[in-house]
C-alpha cells in the first residue's frame, strides 16, 4: 500500500518502473501492484534487481523481499549489494517468521521464541539487520512499520530521492503465524527518530540499529553520499548498456592482439 | 604474454602453424610447469607426444620429460644447475649458461627464461627482429628499462646459439596473417561479436580467462564484466540483464555451475534468454582443478529441477570455439531458453594458429520475435510455434514469474494453464545447423563418434594413421542437445566399425548416443586421468579394435 502511494506520489512511469521480488509473503507484490515486475528465486532477488539497473540504468528499481529471503538465504547477496551501492530502493517486509512455509524461525525471530521449527525456543540470537546492513556499506538505511502507512510512504520516497542503495526494513507482523510480534506488540515499542538525530554520523547510526525489545526506532538510520557502481563506469556515463546495441561490432582491434 | 606464448607467437609470425599446450598444476606458484608448442608446416590441432627440442630449466624437466624425447631431440639447459650425463646417445645437447648471461646484464633470475626463449628461437632459424618485436609489444608498457633489460638478455642468448647446427628447423608454411588463441578467448570473442555486453561470473579455473577477456575490454569495447560475490550471483545478474534487454553470458566450471541450476530453471521458466559457458575439470567436488575431462555432459544436459528444452554446443577446436560464442546467443534469444557452451581444460586453454575469425557467410543478429506493444501484450502468450513475442524490462508492463504463470505473467496454479504453459515451453522446435560435422573416409575401416574437444587429437590421430595404411572417419559432435539423433543413427548404421571416444569414466556420450539411437557402441575409448587425448594413443587403440 505504501509502495503504491509512493510510486503514484513520486509520479513514476510504471512502465519503466521494475520491481523485483524473491520468494516468501512479501514477495507476491509484483501482483498488487501496476509495474513491471521479475520474481525471482527465494533469496535471490538483489542479483536480478542489479543485473537489471547494469544494463539500463535509466529504469527505475525496486526490490523486495521477506527477512528469510533477505537476512537468511539471500544473505550473501544482501551484504555484495550494499558494498556496490548500486542505485535501487530494497523494501524487506520483516515479520520475524517464515510464513509461507507454515511458520519456521526466521533471521529475525528473537532468542527463545517457540516456532513450529523451534518448538524448545530459538537458540541463536537475532540478526539485526539495520547494523549489518550498515557496517557492509549501505548508503541509506531505513525502517519503517505497516501500522503507520503514511510515515513509511514518506520514506520510500526519501530511499528513491536517495542515489545509491536504500534499504529499508519493514516491521509487518504476520498476523497468522506470529503470535508474539503483534501491530499491538509494535504499537508499544515503536516510536520516531527525532529532528536531534543525525543520520550521517555512522557510529551513532550503528548503535541506533542494535536497539530492539523496549524501544525500537523509525525512520531514517543512516544516510551517506557517496558515487552508484554505475557512477564509476566511464562506458556507460553517456548511454545505457542496452542502448550500444548488438549490430556492426568490430572485433578487428580484439584479434589484432592475438596476432 | 608467458614466455611460452612468446616462443609460439614468433613461431606464427615466421609462417608456422602452432599449437601451444600448457600443463601446470593447482598452486600460486611454482610446482612444475610445462608449456609445449607443436610447430608445423600445416595447421595441427592437437599436441603429441614426442618432444623435439626440450627447454630444461631444472633438473625435473629432464627427469619428467627424458621418455617423451624423440632420438634425435635437441635439449636447451644450463649445465649449472641441469645435469644430463644419464641421457641416451643420440641426442642434441645445447649447453647455455643461462644464469651467467643473466648476470652479466645484472638481470634477475627470471631472465634466464627470456634467455632460453631467444637461444631455442636462434636454434630453429627464427629472425631475431620478430623476437625483438614481441619483447617490444609485451613490455612496452612497462618500463623502459625492462624493455632493455630484455632485449639485451634476448640478443644474447640468441648470439650464443644461432650458429649451432641444428635439425629442428622451423617451416615457413604460410604467408597469411593468423592469430594465435585460446579457446576460451576465441568463445569470448565470438560472444562479443554477436553482441554480448554483460558478462557477469566468478572466477574459477579453466574458465576465467573469459571474464578477463570481458574486464579487459570493457571500457573500450562498451561491455560490463561484474564478478560476483559468487556463482550464483553470477547467472542471475546475467539474467537480470537479459531481461533488461542486454545479450549476457556467465562462464564457469562444473563446481561454480552446480551452485547456477536454481537459476538455471528460473530463466527456462521465464523463458529469460541466457548464455553459460561452462569449462569442465575433472571431479567430482574440487577434483583436479587445473587439469581436464569432459564428466559434465550429463551434467549441463539434466541440470536444473523440471522440464525445459535447452541448446547445447560443445565445440572440438578453436573455430568452432568461435563459432559457438557467435551462435548461441541467437538461439538463446530466438527460442528464450538457456544456450550451453560446454568445453573443458584442453580446449579452452590451448592456444591454436588460426586466421582471424571471420562471421560465416550469412550469418546475422537474430534476437527473435520482439513484440510490438499495445495494451493488450501478453509476454507468455500462447503461440504455434511456443515462442511467445518479447518485451524487454522498460517497454512494457509485465510480469516475469519464477512460479508458474499464466499468459498475463500472473501467477497460477490453475492445472489447465500449467499444462499449456508447460507444453509451450517444451514444444519450441529448436533448429541449430550442422550439428555433427563428418571428416574423412567414406570408405573408412574404423568410425570414431567423438563430441567436444576430443576432436583435434582424433583429427590428428587421423593423419598418422594414414601412414599406417588405415582409414578413419571422424563423426564429430558440436550440438549436443537437440541431439542429431538421424545424422548419428545414419552414420552407426553404415560404419564397419564405430568407435567412441570421451574423456570421462561413465561413458556418458556413449549412454546419449544409446538414448537417442537405440545402438550401444562397444568400442570404448574413455580416458579420465586429467590429461587430454594423445593422437598416438587414439591410433594405437584403432588398430587394436
Amino acid at each position: 500500500m505504501a509502495l503504491k502511494q509512493a510510486v503514484s506520489e513520486l509520479q513514476l512511469d510504471p512502465k519503466n518502473t521494475v520491481l523485483v521480488s524473491g520468494i516468501g509473503c512479501g514477495p507476491k507484490m509484483p501482483l498488487w501492484i501496476n509495474v513491471s515486475g521479475f520474481q525471482s528465486l527465494h533469496g535471490r532477488t538483489l542479483p536480478v534487481a542489479s543485473g537489471i539497473k547494469l544494463a539500463n540504468h535509466k529504469l527505475d528499481v525496486f526490490a523486495t523481499s521477506g527477512d528469510g529471503d533477505a537476512y537468511g538465504i539471500g544473505t550473501c547477496h544482501f551484504i555484495h549489494a550494499m558494498r556496490r551501492n548500486i542505485d535501487m530502493v530494497y523494501i524487506v517486509h520483516d515479520n520475524q517468521v517464515y510464513g509461507l512455509t507454515q511458520g519456521q524461525a526466521s533471521p529475525t525471530t528473537d532468542k527463545g521464541t517457540h516456532t513450529k521449527s523451534t518448538p524448545f525456543g530459538v537458540i541463536e540470537v537475532a540478526t539485526r539487520p539495520l547494523s549489518l546492513a550498515i557496517v557492509s556499506g549501505a548508503s541509506f538505511v531505513a525502517r519503517g512499520f505497516a501500522g503507520d502507512i503514511p510515515h513509511l510512504k514518506s520514506l520510500i520516497v526519501e530511499a528513491h530521492k536517495h542515489r545509491g542503495f536504500a534499504l529499508i526494513d519493514v516491521l509487518q507482523p504476520c498476523v497468522t503465524f506470529n503470535k508474539t510480534n503483534t501491530y499491538q506488540w509494535f504499537q508499544e515499542r515503536v516510536y520516531k527518530l527525532g529532528e536531534d538525530y543525525d543520520p550521517t554520523d555512522k557510529m551513532n547510526a550503528i548503535k541506533t540499529a542494535q536497539m530492539w525489545g523496549d524501544k525500537i526506532p523509525l525512520g531514517i538510520y543512516y544516510r551517506e553520499n557517496r558515487p552508484t557502481y554505475n557512477d564509476e563506469l566511464p562506458q556507460i556515463a553517456d548511454k545505457t548498456l542496452r542502448e550500444y546495441g548488438v549490430d556492426n561490432i568490430d572485433i578487428s582491434e580484439l584479434m589484432r592482439e592475438y596476432s | 604474454m608467458t614466455t611460452g606464448t612468446m616462443f609460439s607467437r614468433a613461431c606464427m609470425r615466421s609462417g608456422a602453424y602452432t599449437f601451444d599446450y600448457s600443463e601446470y598444476p593447482s598452486l600460486i606458484r611454482g610446482g612444475h610447469n610445462t608449456f609445449q608448442t607443436r610447430v608445423a608446416d600445416r595447421p595441427v590441432k592437437s599436441q603429441v607426444k614426442t618432444v623435439n627440442l626440450l627447454v630444461a630449466l631444472n633438473q625435473n624437466a629432464i627427469a619428467l620429460h627424458k621418455n617423451e624425447l624423440a632420438k634425435d631431440a635437441g635439449i636447451v639447459f644450463d649445465p649449472e644447475n641441469v645435469n644430463v650425463d644419464d641421457l641416451p646417445e643420440g641426442l642434441n645437447l645445447f649447453p647455455i649458461p643461462l644464469t651467467a648471461i643473466v648476470n652479466q646484464y645484472k638481470g634477475e633470475k627470471i631472465m634466464r627464461n627470456m634467455v632460453a626463449l631467444s637461444a631455442s628461437l636462434a636454434l630453429i632459424g627464427v629472425d631475431f627482429s620478430i623476437i625483438q618485436d614481441l619483447i617490444k609489444e609485451s613490455f612496452g608498457k612497462k618500463n623502459p628499462d625492462i624493455v632493455k633489460h630484455n632485449l639485451n638478455n634476448a640478443k644474447a642468448g640468441y648470439e650464443f646459439m644461432k650458429d649451432k647446427e641444428s635439425s629442428c628447423k622451423i617451416s615457413r608454411a604460410t604467408k597469411n596473417k593468423m592469430i594465435s588463441i585460446s579457446g576460451n578467448e576465441s568463445i569470448a570473442m565470438g560472444a562479443v561479436k554477436s553482441g554480448c555486453r554483460f558478462v557477469s561470473t566468478y572466477p574459477m579455473t579453466p574458465s576465467t580467462a573469459i571474464m578477463h577477456f570481458f574486464a579487459k575490454h570493457s571500457e573500450k569495447m562498451g561491455l560490463i564484466m561484474k564478478h560476483t560475490e559468487d556463482e550464483i550471483a553470477g547467472i542471475l545478474m546475467a539474467i537480470g540483464a537479459s531481461h533488461a534487454g542486454v545479450r549476457s553470458m556467465a562462464a564457469t566450471s562444473g563446481g561454480g555451475f552446480s551452485l547456477m541450476v536454481e537459476a538455471l530453471g528460473l530463466a527456462a521458466m521465464t523463458e529469460t534468454p541466457l548464455v553459460l559457458t561452462v569449462a569442465s575439470r575433472p571431479g567430482p567436488a574440487t577434483g583436479l582443478p587445473t587439469w581436464t575431462e569432459q564428466s559434465d555432459l550429463r551434467f549441463v544436459m539434466h541440470a536444473a529441477q523440471g522440464d525445459f528444452p535447452r541448446v547445447i554446443l560443445a565445440p572440438g577446436d578453436i573455430e568452432e570455439s568461435f563459432e559457438a560464442g557467435l551462435q548461441a546467443f541467437n538461439y538463446a534469444e530466438k527460442y528464450q531458453i538457456p544456450a550451453i557452451i560446454l568445453t573443458d581444460k584442453f580446449l579452452g586453454e590451448s592456444y591454436q594458429s588460426v586466421p582471424p575469425f571471420k562471421t560465416p557467410k550469412g550469418w546475422k543478429i537474430d534476437r527473435g520475435q520482439i513484440a510490438q506493444i499495445t495494451s493488450s501484450y501478453k509476454r507468455y502468450e500462447i503461440t504455434e510455434d511456443g515462442v511467445s513475442p518479447r518485451a524487454f524490462a522498460g517497454d512494457a508492463i509485465f510480469g516475469a514469474f519464477s512460479n508458474e504463470h499464466n499468459c498475463d505473467g500472473d501467477f497460477t496454479e490453475d492445472a489447465e494453464m500449467r499444462t499449456k504453459m508447460a507444453e509451450k515451453r517444451q514444444k519450441k522446435q529448436i533448429v541449430v545447423k550442422d550439428r555433427v560435422r563428418i571428416y574423412g573416409d567414406d570408405e573408412a575401416d574404423v568410425t570414431v563418434f567423438s563430441w567436444g574437444s576430443t576432436k583435434g587429437p582424433v583429427l590428428e590421430a587421423m593423419e598418422l594413421a594414414k601412414k599406417e595404411g588405415i582409414k578413419i572417419k571422424l563423426v564429430h559432435t558440436f550440438c549436443v542437445l537437440p541431439f542429431p539423433t538421424e545424422d548419428i543413427a545414419r552414420e552407426l548404421a553404415s560404419a564397419k566399425k564405430a568407435v567412441i571416444i570421451e574423456g570421462n569414466i561413465g561413458a556418458q556420450f556413449a549412454g546419449v548416443v544409446r538414448e537417442f539411437t537405440g545402438v550401444e557402441v562397444k568400442h570404448k575409448y574413455l580416458k579420465y586421468d586429467g590429461r587430454p587425448f594423445y593422437p598416438e594413443d587414439i591410433l594405437k587403440f584403432i588398430q587394436n579394435v
